[in-house]
């Protein structure tokens, strides 16, 4: 049970959940749960593949911590730009933001 | 340029200003063309006359001439000049008196008509180019004019192409014409390439140094152009349906001067003509006034009859050419010109007063031409009558009328020439006093069926009335000036030496002619030739009385009689020369034409020509196909369509949608690692 396809298999299950969530949701709040999904996902691949692998030194986790940290600076980016859609448009589905569509 | 260059050039450019001003401003000026017509026409009359005055007084002669060079090839020059002696200045006097005249008669005869305007003009190129003709001193530019007089007499015989027959006449007179003028046009290149000049006085200079045959033979070439314009035999058969035009044409043009012209130019080129080309010339003069005044007799249109008067008057001035009289055929010109003008004139009065009783009484179909339908018009219209009862002795050849001092002269001409030569030249003589009886005959029995006896028609004659004024005037100076008296100014009628004889002169002659043997002789033979000429002509006035005036004889009877031997149908249809025209010339021609234009058009153009153009047709469909249905269609706008169709279908990726994009991008990218992981 221990072993690195285990968690590979978690981490792209997580990573598919994301993607469909991404593409199928409209609303713009789903959608950023999809991608923190996502980072989530490659969150795990990065320290199953340093713990699997043999390296000395613990690159997987750094990586990792700056995947949280860039995730946390995205979503507070992201949900600003939501309100701002909402406070724009009455709603946050994504389709509805086409104002500048050719 | 003196004064007399300037009074030459006026002759010719008088006219044809007329003819410039009348044919382009014509339709603004209308019914009054005359007014500007008729002031030039008597310029140049004065002009002529003042010449002639001049050249009466003058015991030299007068003697005018001056040419400048029209252009130079190397070894072609031609020069354009003028020549004056006292036979141009009787000429020049005859064609302005007779042009004037009928300028003023026709103010009357053309009344109203819808070409007034152009009638004048055309008058005006006629009377320019016959003075071209008469002023120029070299063959080349003679036919030049040569060739105007034809077109102008073209113009004028077709004057009103409204009608059925006037064009075709004039076609006739045309071509016929044409005929002519080749061979005087052959005659003149190998007179100049043999003596290397165009001008008369050159040629004669130097025609004795010409072969003889050469001589002879472009002698008769040159005389072609004499045989067309003067209609002679047997290219006589346009003047007779010349008569379509208007009737003072036919006085001015088919009568005095225009087919004169033909005797004029024979009478300038008569010094190298050769002796056997005179006899031809003699030939043909006599054959042409004997047939034409026997097919007069049995005319019955009063046109017609004049016509063929002129024809064979034509035929004595060629006639006395022939046998060397060229005095006799000058003053036979002249006469003839004043009388002959005289009678038409006179038969257009009559023409004219039948046309307006017949408009009166609103018959359109009775021909007013045919005697026929006249008779007793000689208390209705006493002054065409008597004129043309003068002019018709003149014609006769009558003592005290200018005719009989000019036919005796030519009758005596035959006589010594047969006198000289025996053998076949009484035949010359016999066609002479043959064709003065006849034409007395003739012109009396047009004078009596018109203006004697009981009128045909009753109804036409009660509205018959005498023309105007415009119209005599010029009937009775004619029919004066056709009185011998003018000519000789002498009381005895006998006498024919005059001041017209000293004008006209001698001339000598190059080619073997002794002129001064032809003088004596005529001179010894005119008694003889005066008296026979008194007994034919008595006869034929006899007869004609017998006939048509005391009606002793029934004319029908004599006709039937003669009829035996096919003499009166002979005449009646004209010897058969319109038709033996069309056998023998019109209709193989007519027949070789076909035959050309079937191997022309049916074979070389529809088949062989079209058939290029079916090849070419063919092989530009095909490629024609290829070009569009493969090139344009498939290849040039099938890549049009492919990327259309294909934009078509990708358009549709450019949702505007992000997720279909992200979409869109992740299968992109799972795609491109499954394909890593294939070529790994």
């Amino acid at each position: 049970m221990n072993t690195l396809e285990s968690y590979l298999f978690v981490s792209s299950i997580l990573f598919t959940f994301g993607i469909f969530g991404v593409i199928t949701r409209k609303n713009a709040v789903a959608i950023l749960m999809g991608i923190e999904l996502i980072l989530n996902s490659a969150n795990i691949n990065f320290i199953a593949f340093n713990r699997f692998g043999n390296f000395e030194i613990l690159d997987g986790h750094i990586f990792s911590i700056f995947v949280v940290v860039l995730a946390a600076a995205e979503a507070a980016i992201a949900l600003a730009i939501i309100i701002n859609l909402f406070k724009n448009l009455g709603t946050v589905d994504v389709d509805e933001a086409k104002e500048l569509r050719g | 340029m003196n004064f007399n260059d300037i009074r030459i050039l006026s002759y010719l450019f008088l006219p044809l200003l007329s003819f410039l001003v009348l044919i382009f401003f014509g339709c603004k000026i209308k019914d009054k063309s005359h007014l500007f017509a008729l002031p030039i026409i008597g310029l140049t009359l004065l002009n002529s006359l003042s010449l002639l005055f001049k050249s009466l007084f003058n015991n030299h002669g007068l003697h005018l001439e001056n040419s400048f060079e029209w252009f130079n090839t190397g070894s072609l020059i031609v020069s354009l000049g003028y020549m004056i002696d006292n036979v141009s200045v009787l000429m020049l006097c005859v064609v302005s008196l007779i042009s004037f005249l009928v300028h003023l008669y026709s103010l009357e005869y053309m009344k109203g008509d819808s070409g007034y305007s152009r009638y004048y003009a055309y008058l005006g190129i006629f009377t320019f180019s016959m003075n071209g003709i008469v002023l120029s001193d070299s063959l080349i530019m003679m036919y030049i004019f040569w060739e105007l007089v034809g077109l102008s007499s073209f113009l004028l015989i077709g004057f009103w192409f409204e009608k059925n027959n006037p064009p075709l006449a004039a076609n006739k007179a045309f071509l016929t014409n044409r005929v002519g003028d080749i061979g005087m046009f052959i005659g003149i290149m190998i007179l100049f390439f043999n003596l290397e000049t165009f001008n008369i006085n050159s040629i004669i200079d130097s025609a004795s140094s010409m072969n003889h045959q050469l001589l002879t033979f472009s002698g008769l070439l040159v005389f072609m152009g004499a045989v067309g314009k003067s209609a002679q035999f047997p290219l006589h058969i346009w003047l007779p349906d010349a008569m379509e035009g208007p009737t003072p044409v036919s006085a001015l043009i088919h009568a005095a001067t225009m087919v004169a012209a033909g005797v004029y130019m024979t009478f300038r080129i008569f010094p190298f003509l050769t002796p056997e080309c005179l006899s031809v010339i003699a030939i043909i003069g006599g054959v042409t006034a004997l047939g034409a005044a026997i097919i007069a007799i049995t005319r019955n249109d009063i046109k017609a009859v004049l016509a063929y008067s002129t024809i064979s008057q034509l035929g004595y001035m060629i006639m006395a050419l022939g046998v060397g009289a060229h005095m006799y055929a000058f003053f036979h010109l002249v006469t003839h010109a004043m009388f002959k003008a005289c009678l038409f004139l006179c038969s257009g009065s009559v023409i004219h007063a039948m046309h307006h009783s017949l408009h009166h009484i609103d018959d359109h179909h009775t021909n007013p031409q045919d005697m026929n339908n006249m008779g007793g018009l000689k208390e209705k219209m006493p002054i065409t009558h008597a004129t043309m009862l003068v002019s018709a002795l003149a014609i006769s050849g009558v003592p005290f009328f200018s005719g009989f001092l000019s036919k005796d002269g030519i009758l005596a001409a035959t006589l010594s020439y047969n006198h000289m030569y025996h053998g076949w030249t009484i035949m010359l003589p016999i066609a002479g006093f043959g064709a003065a009886m006849i034409t007395a005959f003739y012109m009396f029995r047009l004078i009596f069926k018109t203006f004697y006896g009981k009128p045909n028609i009753n109804k036409i004659h009660d509205h018959i009335y005498e023309s105007p004024l415009p119209m005599t005037i010029p009937l009775i100076l004619l029919s004066s000036l056709s009185l011998a008296f003018v000519f000789t100014l002498n009381v005895n009628p006998l006498v024919a030496n005059g001041w017209f004889e000293h004008l006209v002169g001698d001339v000598k002659h190059v080619a073997g002619l002794d002129m001064h043997l032809i003088r004596h002789q005529i001179h010894e033979q005119h008694n003889l030739a005066m008296y026979l000429s008194l007994i034919v002509v008595s006869i034929g006035i006899a007869m004609s009385v017998i006939f048509y005036y005391l009606r002793k004889v029934d004319v029908d009877k004599v006709a039937n009689m003669l009829n035996i031997f096919g003499l009166y149908s002979l005449s009646k249809n004209k010897f058969y020369i319109d038709e033996l025209y069309n056998l023998f010339l019109y209709r193989p021609f007519m027949k070789f034409s076909k035959l050309a234009s079937i191997i022309d058009w049916d074979y070389y153009d529809q088949k062989f020509i079209d058939s290029w153009g079916w090849i070419t047709i063919g092989i530009s469909r095909i490629s024609g196909n290829a070009d569009y249905n493969i090139l344009d269609q498939k290849i040039v706008d099938g890549t049009s369509h492919l990327i259309n169709f294909t934009s078509k279908k990708l358009k549709k990726i450019q949702s505007g949608i992000i997720q279909n994009y992200l979409l869109g991008g992740f299968m992109c990218l799972v795609i491109i690692f499954l394909l890593i992981q294939q070529f790994n």
